[in-house]
């Protein structure tokens, strides 16, 4: 009887065991959700991150769909674009190689999909690789001629390469397409650069006006908006601007870039160091790192600018051994701080030669200054001149190199022009314009 | 040259982006910061294991704070000064609370590499700063049920960076909830998928809520029940079984 009853608990037991677990089996894998399979299905990429900015989530909306539908070119297109936002919202360069393998992706499915060449030209403009993104822009032109985005890509090239009737003429066909803010913003950036502050900064509004699915885009205008302001002396206006724009996106290193060259016009130094600082902790930007160092040279802080200048430097020579070539930027930084001044000739000609437009000639003709190369700096200089960019400091640059090459009058004329159109344009510039104007003045007496 | 923009009809707000150039927009080089957090949870306590990766650019602004005598070099004294700075400025960073109530970190360890690199002169690779962390918290005696964990990542707030939090299986409580994933989508950050459909996770926060088969709404879920009561049957039928074993082999000594 033992036996039996052993036999027969034990076989209870086991039922039990193996139906607990067969419930424990079902529970986890069965078809209805579980906590648990909710918390795991959770991956980061399906879903919508705690505080995710609207990027964010469109990313996770796409890649979700795409999880499902592989095949949908269209959905991939989607990601790539969702991609290349978050890669101007963050800064951070890697979000450009997933934007161009979802691209890919999209042409691999089908070769004509006009929006997808238009992504891959836009990646290739992001890198600076402007040869072949003129050449995806072309086969988007090609095959769908009433394409906005693709005008913008082309004239972002021309742009680049110093071709601005070029450029007039792809914004132009780009605002006719599609009259929005990224047409309106481009348009407005190329009026300043070719000297019509006033129009510009009434299309920059218009664009601004005309709004953006993502803030970061507006932003970035009201940025470049304030920095026109700024450069043509409205500090009061540019500084509305701006704080109006920061209210919206408070972290927004453009805005907070532009915020630090306002508070140093104001002399408000500790305001402008702290706008930089903010900038940096968001993205490190050579131009906010340069600036800063600057401020703290002004201030007689010079372990603190050391350290700005040192990053700048130590950076360079990193992108140098990993083949980065002529760098205007940083041929400007080295003229400007008199090193490296037979480096900053050699790097600022291949830039010019590979993108002769107006800053790349003021670099090349400043690097040329600074080289005692008088002549070459003038016939260069009259190259950023020649599309009467309302900007102080090439106005600042020529005044100085004919003031070396002895026309006194035409230094002059520079020099008063660049006060004049912004008197604060560089804390350190400025008082050199002065003084310059001052030491000119005195040759004439004597 | 006179150009004049003609301005079209009004904008029509679509989604394909293609907005502003950004050409202008300069970083000036690799500058994101990688976070990683583990979090464990158990019944007396929780841990994560953090780790901060940081690109070239940052990496080379820290060598600047690190260095403090400015002599160029990194010395044993200067890097363990740096490293316990650091991970103190981390711990203070992570916000954690259980059922809303604020919890302090214990260091239990930390580890740092990159800072001196052993890269030979003139090579072509550039330091990069990984700085390991394992951080734990006591359960506060008087919370005698973990009902919630919230986690709040505030270092380096808003730098770019892939910012991925993973939550480990408890031994001792069931995770009824979370905001973020189980799995460990980079090693840790050592390997990260190159696969466009893994996007670079963006948690900086966790919220985690646990239950004994009792879901964080208070409904006892079913398959819970059933199972739980499955096995105290199982239980309670292997133990009766137990009894007849003891009579037969007290029988000999009662005989």
């Amino acid at each position: 009887m033992n036996t039996i009853t052993r036999r027969r608990t034990r076989i209870l037991a086991l039922i039990c065991v193996l139906s607990a677990a067969t419930m424990g089996l079902l529970y986890q894998f069965g078809p209805w959700e579980t906590p648990s399979r909710a918390a795991s299905k959770l991956l980061t990429d399906e879903v919508a991150p705690d505080r995710a900015s609207a990027t964010d989530r469109l990313i996770s909306g796409w890649v979700q769909k795409l999880k499902q539908n592989p095949q949908d070119g269209d959905g991939w297109t989607n990601l790539g674009e969702a991609f290349m936002q978050k890669g101007r919202e963050s800064l951070d360069v890697r979000y450009y190689g997933r934007a161009q393998t979802a691209f890919e992706k999209a042409l691999a499915l089908r070769s004509t999909s006009v929006s997808a060449i238009v992504g891959m030209a836009s990646v290739k403009g992001s890198r600076h690789e402007f040869e072949q993104s003129i050449d995806w822009a072309n086969k988007a032109v090609a095959l769908d001629p009433g394409n906005a985005g693709v005008f913008g890509v082309l004239g972002d090239a021309a742009l680049e390469m110093g071709d601005y009737e070029k450029a007039y003429e792809d914004y132009q066909k780009m605002i006719d397409a599609r009259p929005d803010l990224s047409s309106y913003s481009r348009g407005a950036y190329l009026l300043y650069l070719t000297g019509d502050t006033r129009k510009a900064i009434w299309l920059m509004r218009k664009a601004i006006a005309a709004g953006a699915p993502y803030a970061e885009n507006t932003a970035w205008c009201r940025a470049q908006l304030a920095l026109m302001l700024w450069g043509t002396g409205a500090l009061e206006a540019a500084e509305q601007t701006l704080n109006e724009a920061l209210e919206r996106t408070p972290h927004n290193p453009h805005l907070l870039l532009a915020m630090g060259k306002v508070k140093t016009s104001r002399h408000d130094y500790q305001a402008a160091i702290d706008a930089y600082k903010r900038a940096i902790a968001v993205a490190p930007q050579h131009e906010t790192v340069a600036a800063l160092g600057d401020l703290y040279r002004l201030l007689g802080q010079e372990q603190e600018a050391q350290k700005q200048f040192l990053l700048i430097e130590q950076i360079h020579q990193m992108n140098k051994a990993q083949g980065v070539r002529g760098d205007m930027q940083i041929a400007r930084f080295y003229a400007d701080h008199d090193s490296h001044l037979s480096e900053a000739v050699k790097m600022a000609e291949e830039e010019f030669k590979l993108r002769p437009n107006v800053f790349a000639a003021d670099a090349l003709a400043w690097s040329y200054y600074k080289n005692a190369r008088y002549k070459d700096a003038r016939k260069t200089i009259a190259k950023a001149l020649s599309h009467r960019t309302p900007d102080a400091n090439i106005l600042f640059h020529a005044g100085m190199i004919y003031a070396k090459e002895g026309d006194r009058q035409t230094a002059q004329k520079y020099l008063y022009e660049a006060l004049s159109l912004n008197p604060t344009f560089h804390p350190v510039y400025a008082p050199a314009a002065v003084d310059t104007l001052k030491e000119l003045g005195a040759e004439k007496k004597s | 040259m006179t150009h004049r923009f003609r301005s079209g009809w009004p904008a029509v707000l679509l989604l394909a982006v293609f907005v502003v150039p950004h050409a202008w927009a300069h970083p000036l080089g690799p500058f994101a910061i990688d976070h990683y957090s583990r979090i464990q949870v158990t019944r007396v306590g929780l841990s994560v294991h953090y780790i901060i990766d940081m690109a070239e650019v940052p990496t080379l602004e820290e060598l600047s704070n690190a260095d403090r005598d400015r002599d160029g070099k990194i010395s044993d004294a200067e890097e363990q000064d740096y490293l316990q700075t650091k991970v103190r400025d981390f711990a203070r960073n992570l916000r954690i609370e259980v059922n809303r109530r604020a919890l302090e970190w214990r260091i239990d360890s930390s580890s740092l590499t990159g800072l001196r690199s052993n890269a030979p002169e003139g090579s072509r690779s550039f330091p990069t700063v990984r700085i390991v962390t394992d951080l734990s918290a006591s359960i506060p005696k008087d919370i005698h049920e973990i009902k919630d964990v919230r986690y709040r990542d505030e270092n380096f707030p808003r730098r770019a960076g892939w910012k991925e939090i993973v939550v480990n299986p408890s031994p001792d409580l069931r995770l009824t909830n979370s905001s973020v994933p189980a799995e460990d989508l980079s090693a840790e950050l050592t390997r990260y998928p190159s696969d466009a459909l893994v996007a670079p996770p963006q948690f900086l926060q966790a919220e985690l809520r646990f239950g004994s088969g009792i879901d964080a709404s208070g409904n006892i879920s079913l398959p819970a029940l059933v199972v739980s009561l499955l096995t105290t049957t199982a239980v309670l039928i292997a133990r009766r079984k137990r009894k007849p074993k003891r009579v037969l082999s007290d029988r000999p000594q009662s005989s």
